[in-house]
């Protein structure tokens, strides 16, 4: 009988932990939802009485905001392109060929992720002034690729860890020098990780704020940094309707990795599954 | 001049000697295999005539021109892969292709050749489709196709048959010596199965920790084995341990914990050497009673501990009167089956026994 | 051999990108860091020598605190990440049928997608003095306009930014893990809360660890939650070096904090990493 209390209460904590995390990962989302409808001109108790769009209002017809998103969609696309070729050329040296310290120069390309953001976009912003960069465009775009280099080059790796050596070598058995077997059978293959992995450094990117933060001049800020200070002067919802913006966005990349590249496939089934 | 020639190659990684001092050599035409048991050496002499792994010294020669310098993609050879490395994401037409296109054969020519591999090996029409559609036997004739259709110099397989279940693989075992003799390709396959090495190769190279043990067609190497792995490797083998007492023409005497018996020998071997006397089972009679004894030379008592009854094969388990074992086979002709524990004669001839030395560091 | 001539071309323009802009900025900010302090200069004093006394001065108890806090406040958070994670990990490696498992899964990467700025609002707007659940400090005594409750802020903030990291990071511990032995000591008459106890979560350690340091990781360099959250009582380090740069324009000092900043991650990740991988030979990975 013991026993069957035992399992029971065990039962009992996994649902409450389960049931906690639960709430404290969705209510705030949810709040933050409601709040970007609330009419109201000051801040008051939730839950909000009025309902409006006019904080969507006031995003869409701000030009701090867009100049912000067109900022942050450059960099962002900038880096991600240049630090996917790099990455995807690094990662599929490292992982295709041997040869002395292989190990090393694979632990220096992800380094950066080890790194504090803070600490990267301040040494960036020395370094930019001691070269002379002054503008914040070349300067945020810097700080951009050094920051998703590390994950292409993760990703791409894993995703090539997974193709058999043996299709490589029939690929050169069959006459192809290593860089056609490389560009027609294991590039091929490793599409979906390359994908992944361009994806998810470009919204890392985009998400990023020490970086810019220190890297923005008052003319190019990227939009993180608008909206933090947006919150900082003065705390209005035009910052919830963002959040729902952004809100809608990851949702339909998230959509969209699924469909192309399969989630399951990111965190991968582990070796006593399927 | 052989269409294929290794010269004393040695290959070895980190502290251990992967390949030592391996000579073979193949004419054109025929199919080779190397044989033994996991860690033998064998892969790792297919990687070095595929050109994936550098010996440390000998040399290796094709068609009579030295291959060192060459990297497998200059080298003319066809591999099929163990796990048929057939690239998912192309279909049979576009893999099957990708060798001709690499070696520079003419655009126009590709898809009739293409077509014409296909036909070859049993699978025509399937030209749009992808791998992960075909099933394993088909899978493995399109890796075939994919490596015959270039005409190699040399076709090398590793295993080509162990990822198949076992009766898929004997039929494809008799398609695939079809296959490569209509070919006339020189061929290697390596191969743990002795099985599979006796029925697809003219010559088989048994290898061993390294080295090369034995080269011959599977009836010399069955018949007349020359060392105690070639001969517990191949076939069944019951071991009849002892020292040699006499040694003369072909034939020794070894005095056995059973008294004295003939057999055999194979090789040379030094005097009151220790050494075994290899019985295949199929040659062993087991004689419920005295009938039919004096067909035989040596006639030793013993117990039945079981019988197993495979269908079309009788399998005794024996006890001697020493207590060692003895394993024997016979074709299952409906005759009543001895009991657990009923006393037998097992008779066999001096041509049925080898005589062979016992390999020294407990390798036995 | 022509193979390396190749790998060392493909290589080379992430290796270019490394070494100017990573391996450049570092050896400024050493560089930086030693140089001393003019104020009223942007930048350190390039006429006078070298020193440490930036690194001197953070044995001062007034820095202590920030170390402190960021430590103290890092390791909470950990805590309770791994603790709310492991059930979630658990149920999407054992339990979830497949549609389950990735909606949960999409879940988790939708929340480590989510821009910090909206989750940072999120919490505020949650769990501060006007949201629905600023009841919550109450619940464990902790006044919300404190300072305790203002820590409990960022260490929601943190824990919401951390939380998906953590998780999906044991989904892969958890997946790892052969069911089977804990079918096994069911067989032998363990009841299932027992068989958990002594045989899955004694083999989750090394992944809990290590999803742990992950989490620690990222939470004491985190910037944006302690900024915005900790409304300039609560200040991380990471913060500090913000201050310093764009407040009193010591850009020695900022550099010093950062280089001490870097050596700490540096710390967590190869040496703890390293340490709990070694030392409990994980299974798979």
């Amino acid at each position: 009988m013991m026993r069957r209390y035992g399992d029971l209460a065990g039962l009992m904590l996994y649902a409450l932990l389960l049931a906690i995390a639960a709430l404290f990962a969705l209510v705030p989302i949810v709040v933050s939802i409601v709040i970007s409808f609330d009419d109201r001109t000051f801040i008051g108790p939730f839950p909000p009485s009025e309902f409006s769009l006019r904080w969507y209002g006031e995003f869409l017809s701000d030009s701090y905001y867009h100049e912000g998103l067109k900022v942050s969609l450059l960099v962002s696309g900038i880096a991600t392109a240049v630090s996917t070729t790099a990455g995807v050329m690094a990662a599929v040296a490292l992982d295709r060929f041997q040869f002395p310290g292989r190990n090393v120069i694979q632990a220096l390309l992800v380094s950066p992720l080890v790194i504090p953001t803070v600490v990267i976009g301040f040494a960036m912003l020395m370094f930019a002034s001691r070269l002379g960069i002054i503008d914040g465009l070349p300067r945020l775009i810097m700080g951009h690729i050094i920051i998703t280099l590390p994950y292409v080059v993760r990703t791409t790796l894993a995703s090539l860890t997974g193709i058999r050596p043996t299709l490589y070598e029939a690929a050169i058995s069959l006459g192809a020098t290593p860089l056609q077997a490389l560009w027609e059978v294991v590039l091929p293959l490793a599409r979906t990780g390359i994908f992944a992995g361009a994806i998810f450094a470009f919204v890392m990117s985009f998400d990023e704020v020490a970086v810019s933060l220190f890297l923005s001049d008052p003319f190019t800020y990227t939009l993180p940094v608008a909206l933090l200070a947006q919150m900082r002067a003065d705390l209005n919802f035009t910052v919830a309707a963002v959040s729902v913006i952004f809100l809608l966005f990851t949702i339909l990349l998230i959509w969209v990795i699924e469909r192309l590249v399969g989630l399951d496939r990111l965190v991968g089934q582990g070796i006593y599954r399927g | 001049m052989p269409a294929l020639d290794l010269q004393d190659i040695t290959k070895t990684f980190a502290e251990v000697v992967a390949v030592d001092r391996a000579s073979f050599t193949a004419e054109a035409g025929e199919i080779i295999a190397l044989l033994g048991p996991s860690g033998c050496g064998k892969t790792t002499t297919l990687r070095m005539i595929a050109g994936f792994e550098t010996p440390d010294s000998g040399q290796i020669l094709i068609g009579g021109k030295d291959v060192a310098r060459r990297r497998p993609y200059e080298r003319n050879i066809g591999l099929v892969f163990q796990d048929y490395a057939l690239f998912p994401h192309m279909t049979v037409a576009d893999n099957i292709g990708f060798g001709m296109k690499h070696r520079g054969v003419a655009r126009g020519e590709i898809p009739t050749r293409t077509a014409d591999a296909l036909a070859r090996v049993k699978l025509s029409g399937l030209e749009r489709r992808r791998p992960s559609q075909l099933s394993g036997g088909q899978q493995q004739r399109v890796a075939l196709a994919r490596a015959l259709v270039t005409e190699p110099d040399v076709m090398l397989l590793d295993e080509p048959l162990s990822n198949l279940d076992a009766k898929l693989r004997h039929q494809l075992r008799v398609e695939l010596r079809e296959i490569l003799s209509g070919a006339e390709t020189t061929t290697i396959i390596v191969t743990h199965d002795q099985e599979e090495a006796m029925g697809l190769a003219d010559r088989i190279v048994v290898m061993n920790g390294g080295k090369i043990e034995q080269i011959g067609t599977p009836q010399e190497l069955y018949a007349r084995p020359q060392t105690y792995f070639v001969a517990d490797f191949l076939g069944g083998a019951n071991w009849l341990p002892g020292r040699l007492a006499a040694c003369a023409g072909g034939r020794a005497q070894v005095d056995t914990s059973v008294g004295p018996i003939s057999g055999r020998a194979t090789a040379a071997l030094p005097p009151a050497a220790p050494v075994a006397l290899c019985l295949r089972p199929e040659r062993l009679a087991v004689l419920p009673d005295r009938a039919g004894a004096e067909d035989y030379e040596t006639l030793l008592p013993a117990e039945v501990e079981l019988v197993e009854h495979l269908g079309a094969n009788l399998r005794y388990w024996l006890k001697l009167t020493s207590g060692e074992r003895l394993h024997a086979e016979a074709k299952n002709l409906g005759a009543p089956l001895p009991d657990r524990k009923a006393p037998v004669q097992v008779g066999f001839n001096a041509e049925d026994g080898i005589v062979l030395a016992l390999p020294q560091d407990g390798e036995a | 051999m022509r193979q390396r001539t190749l790998a060392a071309g493909l290589l080379s323009p992430a290796f270019a990108i490394f070494a100017v802009l990573m391996a450049g900025p570092l050896a400024i900010l050493i560089d930086e860091s030693l140089k001393p302090f003019v104020s009223g200069r942007i930048g350190g004093d390039d006429a006078g020598g070298l020193t440490l006394s930036h690194y001197g001065e953070l044995m001062d108890p007034a820095y202590a605190l920030y170390f402190a806090d960021t430590f103290r406040l890092g390791l909470i958070v950990t805590l309770v990440g791994v603790l709310l994670g492991y059930p979630v990990a658990y149920l999407i490696a054992r339990q979830a049928g497949p549609r389950l498992r990735s909606a949960l899964i999409a879940g988790l990467i939708g929340m480590l997608f989510l821009s910090l700025i909206v989750r940072v609002y999120a919490i505020m707007m949650t769990f501060g003095p006007i949201g629905p659940l600023s009841g919550i400090g109450g619940l464990v005594g902790i006044e919300i306009n404190s300072r305790a409750g203002t820590e409990m802020m960022v260490v929601l903030g943190l824990l919401h930014t951390v939380f998906p990291l953590v998780a999906l990071t044991l989904v892969g511990t958890v997946q790892n893990l052969n069911p089977r032995l804990e079918d096994a000591a069911l067989s032998l008459g363990a009841p299932r809360w027992r068989a958990f106890l002594a045989v899955t979560l004694p083999l989750s350690v090394p992944g809990m660890l290590s999803a742990g340091i992950l989490g620690y990781a990222f939470c004491i360099s985190n910037f944006v939650v302690p900024l915005i959250l900790g409304k300039g009582f609560v200040l991380f380090v990471s913060n500090l070096i913000y201050f310093r740069f764009s407040e009193v324009n010591n850009y020695p000092s900022g550099a010093a904090i950062s280089v001490i900043m870097i050596l700490i991650s540096m710390i967590l990740f190869y040496g703890l990493m390293r340490l709990v991988r070694t030392r409990w030979q994980e299974t798979g990975r």
